[in-house]
């Protein structure tokens, strides 16, 4: 797989946990340790159902998201994530208040306190909404 | 993901295993807080749980507000590490009831 991947996976719940071996799978062969692999995983899977969730309404559908993995310069991982649902506001979204305990906002809240860097594009005409997050990890 | 349910007098036990994700998630929540309505207290058993995500946390949240509406307690016992790590993440683990 080399120090670069990428795969497309058709918008499905059922492809949750396809996407999951796929991204664990990349980062074991980097021999990144296995906490960081957990939350990188963790900080996919979330921005992955974010995607279904609010790009595509909990709706099945034919189109597909792309992931892509890279080990950068430095030990620094990129992740972007590409999908074709309908254009997200960032600011429609709420982070979790620590004091509100509610169910909603707590997978964004989780990519803030794992990820380094957020950033969030729809710029790009084959895809509607890129995200691109990156962390510095260490390889065991 | 699977589960197991066993319903006692005044209470009941949910076991679950394996991974907890948007695509079960709210089947669970169903279950759980069915259970917590029938029978009143209701313990999760999750040592078996290899993989949680925020919509798994999210039915601890809604599952623990339900018990609390009903006067009961909704308790998680014998939580695997990947699971606690999570709970702990999202600062939940004063907030839900762990054994």
């Amino acid at each position: 797989m080399g120090l670069s991947s990428y795969k497309e996976f058709s918008i499905h719940p059922d492809n949750l946990k396809h996407i999951r071996i796929y991204v664990k799978i990349f980062f074991i062969k980097l021999k990144i340790k296995s906490a960081q692999i957990d939350d990188l995983v963790l900080v996919i899977m979330e921005a992955v159902s974010n995607i279904l969730k609010h790009a595509y309404d909990n709706k099945i559908s034919k189109d597909t998201l792309k992931i892509k993995l890279k080990l950068e310069d430095k030990n620094l991982i990129t992740v972007q994530i590409f999908d074709k649902g309908k254009l997200i506001k960032l600011n429609q979204f709420r982070s979790r208040n620590l004091k509100d305990v509610r169910a909603g906002g707590l997978g964004l809240f989780f990519i803030g306190e794992i990820m380094d860097k957020i950033k969030f594009m729809q710029t790009n005409k084959k895809w509607n909404n890129h995200l691109i997050i990156s962390k510095k990890i260490t390889i065991t | 993901m699977q589960h197991t349910i066993k319903e006692g007098e005044t209470n009941s036990t949910l076991f679950l295993s394996g991974e907890i994700d948007m695509s079960n998630a709210d089947s669970i929540k169903d279950i759980a807080i069915g259970l917590i309505k029938k029978k009143g207290d209701l313990i999760i058993h999750l040592k078996d749980v290899t993989y949680i995500d925020s919509s798994g946390i999210s039915v601890f949240i809604e599952a623990h507000k339900n018990a609390m509406q009903n006067n009961v307690k909704c308790i998680l016992k014998d939580v695997s590490k990947e699971v606690l790590k999570v709970i702990m993440m999202a600062r939940l683990e004063e907030i839900l009831i762990i054994e």
